[in-house]
């Protein structure tokens, strides 16, 4: 008795364990209905149905999936329900996915014969592969995670000393400048703010190398780059060797400085000045915290939205990895460093021997190693540095590979499912993002797909019309729709598409190689600010030829087979569609690989603050439409252009946000009618580092400027309207090829006449008003930086 | 037709008297039958229309019958816009021509009396065609399908008369198809003799595995047994002749005779002679003795093993057997056979060739006959092909198991792989019909001609039946140049369909709404699931000879139906039905009360019937259990639910009997086993219920039966049926198919309840992703 007693006196006063033995009961209750559910939504998934229950099915679930996204529209993403709706949906899209595959693992794969069993079975791989990608990338954007900002105390004693890293290795001494001193408006206390730029363009090993022009000129780099930091009072550091490239340099300098963070920024990468202040905070929160991450925001379209013109007019390619998958891994404890605009703990970069070097992407293996260690990491979702992206299409398949081939080495040599230390959500998000670099094994074969059955008749895919409307289409609705709705608001739908259809043609190689030989790769830096003096077709076109070819012929064989198989309507109808597509990608790669003209380093970003122009001492009050740290565009009515022109322009007062405004001596560049108004292009004469200093405020000092326009970009629209705006976009700029490519072939023929096309002038020359460089020649692709002259 | 004179007529009666007359007066007999009993129920094809027709009667001729005379009394009627000289009706046999009319539109009745050539005859199926041409016009374009140009065959007065004697029996267990030939002209009989009482179940079973085997050799004809007792003659073995002298014939009729029983049974019937032979399993034939033309065939054993082997092995042997008069059975061994499988078994999911389907590479010519052609269609090739003979249709069988399942809309899949001729008109069509039913046409439409290779045709499931299956395929091919005065040619009307098309059933479960005697007529299910007849039970309940043929006259139709015998089945006075299907047959007066309780018609005294008042239409009831009911009910939330066709019965009692001269079949579900079932065989009294058997089992009345309950008398169109009032379910499915079953019949149920699943899924993740975020991202959890 006394014994029962004793428990049960345990059973009711000991709380504690009541409370545990209750939270077990619960678990156990909530995995047994966990259990439950997936068992009967798997039922559901694997069950074969009449085709009349499967179509009933189907559309249940795809209205399903429309109205829930229509009511999550209307909510904030922060609710509860919002966030049911949000799973819902995943959910549903994941079933009819699951649904498809299982009847395309169990009916549809040939068995025909050996070439169309290979064919079809890559097909599927492919297919897995995109699936799992879906699925993992659900996984990860399920619910992500929006961190506010973290005040710092009062007390600025407490705040930690930060050291800014700026890695540079051939970035001009302008570029450089700019984001140094963006870095110098960084709003932190000078005492525990420390600059330092990085030089591996000068290093000892770069200055004694035995080619005497290229070591003249790391000499003359060091010297000017020294001056440089000199005059702005930042610190210059070099080192012998160039070993491990940017995580060499970055870890060569580690031993030189002390402070408590470091903030990484690339060469390009100007910080706004409340870049600290909206992240340091998250440190002293979280002693566990290793990383910083901030969107990287890009003040310049890439080459494929400069070439088709949609930079203003659709949310950048990038920005659905920085919108919402950073934040969907932030939530899982995954988001990691994305090699600039990063603020790291020192003491667990120290831990880890700092930066990695094994693979390209420094970054992602830096936060595998600290996240193993059990470190947090966070993402703050707010843009605040400004930086380039290549400005022609060599240039980004250079960058697009080093991610690539980093990752695949990731993937090969930190694999993280076998990582020690990482959590298994870390590795599912760490999976997803190193597998996304496959893609252009996928697309290739996608790509190719088709032309195995309309060129070669291979049955790669046993099914017809009937069941692919039954079964496949479903699956690519609720993929279309669940990827609008997770990702519209940062990349609109087939956008994707292009992009990795567009690269796979050159990064399949590298891919190989790299699997080849995970170790091999080396870092090839990204080059920025490159100009072209007119437009040209990009000199990596031919494999788009090569292919736009092949699928012409497919598309050819196609019709063919249509008339003489008449049993066979339903595959060739179906690869037909399917080879239009890729046809209609292909096409866009024509338009995107015409490179446009590109003059000005700097780029305009929208600007619209009161002005006032003095001239012939008059004040003329005015507003500025954009500014770039080269210039500013101003807006006039008529008979403000008239005063102006006839008194030249000296002066311009711009106010800037915070009221603070800016006078800057300007000359008049170009003039060019808009509407009811006149739009006049001023460059900015700059005296001294003071002014240009100015200027870099006005541009780059406000993060409020680049989430606005963030905002403007990143809109959403619907699925169809996106799908006309990228099909428009893809058969609109194919002309403007031929317009460049058919007069080069004719030339070929004729050299007389090729002469006289490279002298003719731009095509769309703006109206030049004064001297200047615009009218002069410039090499056909110079990767150098255009030097800026002042006028007298 | 032009009336006799008075003399002729006198002169005709008197030949026809002695006609008539002298096969008795010589010993020979005598059958004559209506043309439309050798035409299968065609007699649609009498009518012959256009230039130029023909239609085919096959003259079955067993082979041991010797026939003296053969006649055909032939009545016709022909169009009267007929050219007289130019229209006439040739009568061939076996393709000779052996009579030709003119047919004459003044005279548009006629009649003939033809004696076939004997020497044309042959034993087996022999071809007697009538063929016409028809014109109405010479030296003008004609057109050939002209509705005037008719000629009427009348075949129900149009007689066959065939005068013939027996042959000597051969006494070879080699030549048994000549005892048990299907070309008999009447109803065949089968009679098996016994010793006498006391028989018991051993005996039964060996009555039912002989008359089984009987049945199964004569393929498709109707079979009813007959069962005589053994009686001794007084005569002494030693002294008598004959090869069984103690035997008497005098109560054994004029017929083929099955003797069935242990040696030490037979033995002072047969004699110790025939005894000392009976070593193992036996079967012999022999001659009757007192009519060698009468085989006796002897199925005996030292004991009931070797009894049931010998019998066993009578039926399954299906080639030719030792060519010698007995032979000593060892040993048997029977193999498992596939479950609800029949002839050419399809099973679900499993695609067959037609080539396994026992259909080779056919080269089909087009029905239509148009009249001019250079040639006619497939001419030139019938003597050229290589592949097999050219036909007009390709039917291909296929046995579908019962109660198939795989949702409303699932379908089979037929692959054709075929190649048509060039030239044809785009009209030409290649037709699919299944079981009678057109599903589909694929157009014959590439002026230079096609290879169609795994050319899919999908057919839905509903139109396939239990057991038997036919898909015919027909392809109405016409020439490009079609014009009544060109020359035309039809060589190139050819389509040929290869050994390697297919056919798929789909993977399906098995479902059946029980009673059903229309699945028990196509498939014999539920009591054939075995078809060795492991899950069923019989029940003879009586002991008069009668009534014990008219079991086994229903156990020989059942063997017909999947060509199987049924050894394993349990037959006996009383059974032990336990986890089997039961079939009992007996008389009114002896029925099993609780069976008769338990029928949907208390057939005895007091009797009483349920009357169907009305035919509605109401809410389905749910089949299976409370899953299904709690899924019916939340369909109806979203839509009406399809509903059933039920009979309103008012039910009427009766003091006495009330079937008197009517035979009944019911089938029920077991008062003892639920879920298994019983069918009911009985009659008024032993005799009429011998009687209704013989009857059920000829397929006027077999095809027709339906429902729960049926009853027939002598005449087919009296067979009425009822439905049933209770029904249930068996099936045979995996938990998928089950589930599919649920689905298919309430699709929003399905989605109302993945709904509510992926409801329950999203609270149960959220809940999980906000424990996450308080444990891993507390701050930001207290900022909400």
């Amino acid at each position: 008795m006394y014994a029962l007693a004793e428990r049960l006196k345990v059973r009711i006063f000991d709380k504690n364990k009541k409370t545990a033995i209750m939270q077990k009961t619960n678990n156990h209750l909530l995995d047994g209905l966990g259990l439950v559910f997936v068992a009967g939504i798997a039922t559901l998934a694997i069950l074969p149905l009449a085709h009349a229950t499967q179509i009933q099915m189907v559309l249940g679930v795809i209205a399903a999936m429309l109205l829930l996204r229509m009511i999550a529209r209307r909510l904030s993403p922060l609710e509860a329900f919002a966030q049911l709706v949000r799973i819902l949906i995943i959910l549903l899209a994941v079933f009819l996915s699951i649904r498809y595959l299982i009847w395309r693992t169990f009916h549809t794969l040939p068995t025909e014969d050996p070439l169309s069993f290979v064919a079809g079975a890559l097909l599927y791989l492919a297919e897995i592969y995109a699936l799992a990608i879906m699925l993992i990338g659900a996984f990860v954007t399920i619910n992500p995670l929006r961190r506010s900002i973290v005040p710092l105390p009062e007390d600025t004693a407490k705040w930690p000393s930060v050291d800014v890293l700026i890695p540079t290795y051939n970035e001009s001494e302008e570029l450089l400048e700019v984001t140094l001193l963006g870095a110098l408006h960084i709003d932190y206390p000078l005492d525990k703010l420390n600059i330092y730029l990085l030089d591996d363009g000068g290093t000892l090993a770069k200055r004694e190398q035995a080619d005497p022009a290229q070591a003249n000129a790391a000499h003359l780099r060091h010297r000017r780059l020294q001056a440089l930091c000199q005059k702005l009072g930042v610190h210059y550091l070099t080192r012998e060797k160039n070993e491990s490239a940017k995580a060499g340099n970055i870890n060569s300098a580690l031993p030189r400085i002390h402070g408590d963070l470091v903030l990484i920024l690339d060469a390009d990468h100007v910080p706004t000045a409340d870049f600290l202040r909206n992240t340091v905070g998250w440190f002293d929160r979280d002693p566990r915290l290793f990383l910083v991450q901030t969107p990287h925001f890009f003040i310049n379209p890439d080459p494929i939205e400069k070439n088709l013109r949609t930079y203003e007019h659709m949310p950048s390619e990038q920005e659905m990895f920085y919108n919402n998958i950073q934040r969907g891994l932030d939530f899982w404890n995954s988001s990691f460093f994305c090699g600039s605009a990063a603020l790291l703990r020192r003491r667990c970069l120290d831990e880890v021997g700092g930066v990695q070097g094994v693979t390209v992407t420094e970054d992602a293996e830096t936060a595998v190693a600290l996240h193993a260690r059990g470190y947090h990491s966070a993402y703050i979702w707010k843009p605040m540095m400004a930086g380039l992206q290549p400005e022609n299409f060599v240039s980004l398949v250079k960058q697009r590979v080093r991610w690539a081939q980093g990752m695949t080495q990731l993937l090969m040599l930190r694999n993280p499912l076998r990582h020690p230390g990482l959590s298994w959500y870390q590795r599912l998000s760490y999976l997803n993002c190193m597998l996304f670099w496959l893609f252009p094994f996928a697309r290739i074969i996608f790509l190719l797909a088709p032309l195995a059955y309309l060129l070669l008749g291979l049955s790669i895919y046993n099914a017809n019309l009937y069941q692919v409307m039954l079964y496949t289409l479903p699956h690519l609705v609720g993929g279309l729709i669940i990827t609008d709705y997770l990702y519209g608001n940062a990349r609109w739908i087939f956008v994707s598409e292009f992009y990795e259809l567009l690269l796979s043609l050159f990064m399949i190689k590298p891919l190989i190689q790299v699997m080849r030989s995970p170790r091999s790769p080396s870092f090839h830096v990204t080059a920025k600010g490159e100009v072209a003096d007119q437009d040209h077709i990009s000199p990596l076109i031919r494999p788009v030829y090569w292919m736009l070819a092949l699928v012409l012929c497919g598309i050819a064989a196609g019709i063919w087979r249509y008339d003489a198989l008449p049993q066979d309507r339903d595959i060739i109808l179906i690869t037909l569609a399917w080879a239009c597509f890729n046809l209609c990608m292909l096409l866009g790669a024509l338009g995107a690989l015409v490179e446009r003209q590109q003059r000005r380093v700097a780029p305009r970003i929208p600007f619209e603050h009161a002005a006032t122009l003095y001239a012939g001492g008059k004040a003329i009050a005015c507003a500025t439409s954009d500014l770039s740290v080269g210039g500013v565009g101003v807006l006039l009515d008529q008979q403000q252009t008239e005063q102006l022109l006839a008194n030249r322009p000296e002066r311009i007062a711009i106010q800037g946000l915070q009221g603070r405004a800016a006078l800057l001596e300007v000359q008049l560049q170009t003039l060019r009618p808009m509407g009811k108004q006149v739009r006049m292009g001023f460059r900015l004469i700059v005296d001294d580092v003071a002014e240009k200093a100015e200027i870099v405020r006005l541009v780059h000092g406000d993060s409020e400027r680049w989430r606005v326009m963030l905002r403007r970009r990143n809109r959403r629209i619907s699925i169809m309207k996106a799908l006309w705006f990228i099909l428009g976009l893809m058969l609109r700029y194919v002309l403007k090829h031929f317009q460049i490519l058919l007069p080069a072939l004719f030339a070929r023929r004729q050299p007389q006449l090729r002469s006289t096309l490279a002298a003719a002038p731009a095509t769309d020359q703006q109206i030049l008003l004064a001297t200047g460089e615009a009218g002069e020649p410039i090499a056909r692709r110079r990767f150098e930086v255009a030097k800026h002259h002042k006028t007298p | 037709m032009r009336r006799l004179s008075l003399p002729a007529r006198l002169t005709g009666w008197l030949i026809l008297l002695v006609m008539t007359l002298s096969p008795v007066l010589a010993g020979a007999m005598t059958l004559e039958q209506p043309l439309t009993q050798f035409m299968g129920g065609r007699d649609e094809l009498s009518r012959l229309r256009g230039a130029e027709t023909f239609f085919e009667v096959s003259v079955p001729l067993p082979a041991r019958w010797q026939a003296r005379e053969l006649t055909l009394n032939l009545v016709y009627r022909n169009s009267i816009s007929l050219l007289r000289d130019h229209s006439q009706l040739r009568v061939e046999l076996n393709g000779l021509v052996i009579a030709q009319f003119a047919l004459d539109p003044n005279r548009p009745e006629g009649r003939a009396t033809i004696r076939l050539p004997l020497d044309l005859l042959q034993p087996g199926y022999n071809a007697l065609r009538f063929a016409v041409a028809q014109h109405t016009v010479i030296g003008l374009c004609e057109d050939p399908t002209a509705p005037e140009l008719w000629t009427h065959i009348d075949t129900q007065q149009s007689t066959l008369r065939l005068e013939y004697e027996r042959l000597p029996v051969a006494a070879r267990l080699s030549q048994l198809e000549e005892i048990f030939d299907r070309r008999y002209w009447q109803d065949a009989t089968v009679h098996i003799a016994m010793a006498p009482e006391p028989l018991d179940g051993d005996q039964l079973r060996w009555g039912a595995l002989a008359a089984q085997a009987a049945a199964l050799r004569l393929e498709y004809v109707p079979t009813s047994v007959q069962l005589s007792q053994l009686r001794r003659a007084p005569d002494d073995e030693e002294t008598a002749t004959g090869r069984f002298p103690l035997l008497d014939y005098a109560n054994l009729g004029s017929s083929d005779l099955i003797l069935v029983g242990a040696r030490d049974r037979l033995a002072p019937f047969l004699g110790a002679r025939w005894a000392s032979d009976v070593t193992e399993g036996y079967l012999a034939v022999f001659p009757r003795d007192d009519d060698p033309s009468l085989a006796l065939l002897v199925i005996s054993g030292r004991d009931e093993a070797e009894v049931t082997r010998a019998a066993t092995v009578l039926s399954l042997i299906n080639i030719p057997f030792p060519d010698a008069s007995r032979v000593l059975v060892s040993d048997l061994t029977i193999p498992p056979a596939p479950p609800d499988s029949g002839p050419r078994h399809l099973p679900p999911g499993i695609s067959a060739s037609f080539a396994q389907l026992g259909v080779e590479t056919t080269t089909l010519l087009s029905p239509l006959q148009p009249a001019h052609f250079m040639s006619r269609a497939g001419a030139a090739l019938l003597e050229l092909t290589q592949v097999n003979a050219a036909r007009k249709s390709l039917v291909v069988e296929f046995w579908a198991p019962a109660g198939l399942y795989a949702g409303d809309d699932a379908h089979a899949t037929l692959r054709l792989h075929l190649g048509y001729g060039a030239g044809l008109r785009p009209d030409s069509v290649l037709n699919l019909l299944v079981n009678g039913v057109f599903v589909r046409g694929i157009a014959l439409d590439d002026p230079k001609g096609a290879t169609f290779v795994d050319y899919e045709v999908r057919i839905p499931l509903s139109l396939l039946q239990a057991g038997r299956n036919q898909l015919a395929l027909i392809a109405m091919m016409a020439p490009s140049e079609t014009d009544f005065c060109t020359l035309r040619q039809g060589e190139n009307l050819l389509l040929t369909v290869y050994r390697d098309s297919s056919l798929r059933l789909p993977f399906a479960g098995q479902f059946a709404r029980l009673p059903d005697l229309r699945l028990l007529g196509r498939s014999g299910f539920p009591f054939l699931r075995d078809p060795w007849g492991g899950e069923l039970a019989v029940r003879v309940m009586g002991k008069a000879p009668e009534t014990i043929a008219a079991a086994w006259t229903l156990l020989g139709r059942l063997a017909q139906i999947t060509t199987m015998p049924l050894p394993e089945a349990l037959i006996g006075f009383t059974v032990d039905a336990r986890d089997r299907e039961l079939i009992a047959v007996g008389p009114l007066g002896e029925l099993d009360p609780e069976l008769a309780q338990a029928a949907p018609a208390m057939l005895t005294d007091p009797a009483w019937v349920n009357y169907v008042m009305l035919r509605a239409i109401t809410d389905p009831e749910p089949i299976d259990g409370w899953l299904e009911r709690w899924l019916a009910r939340v369909e109806g939330w979203f839509e009406p639910r399809s509903g059933q066709v039920q009979t309103v019965t008012a039910r009427a009692r009766f003091h006495g009997e009330l079937l008197d001269r009517y035979g009944a079949l019911l089938a029920f579900e077991s008062p003892a086993q639920p879920g298994r079932s019983v069918l009911l065989l009985t009659a008024r009294e032993p005799a009429l219920l011998l009687h209704r058997a013989s009857q059920l089992v000829q397929p006027d009345y077999w095809y027709n039966m339906q429902g729960a309950l049926t009853l027939w008398d002598e005449r087919k169109e009296s067979l009425r049926w009822q439905e049933p009032e209770t029904r249930y379910t068996v099936g045979r499915g995996s938990i998928d198919h089950r589930l599919t079953h649920y689905f298919d019949h309430y699709p929003w149920a399905l989605l109302a309840t993945a709904l509510a699943l992926f409801v329950g899924l999203a609270l149960l993740l959220l809940w999980m992703l906000r424990r996450f975020k308080r444990r891993h991202h507390p701050e930001i959890d207290r900022e909400g």
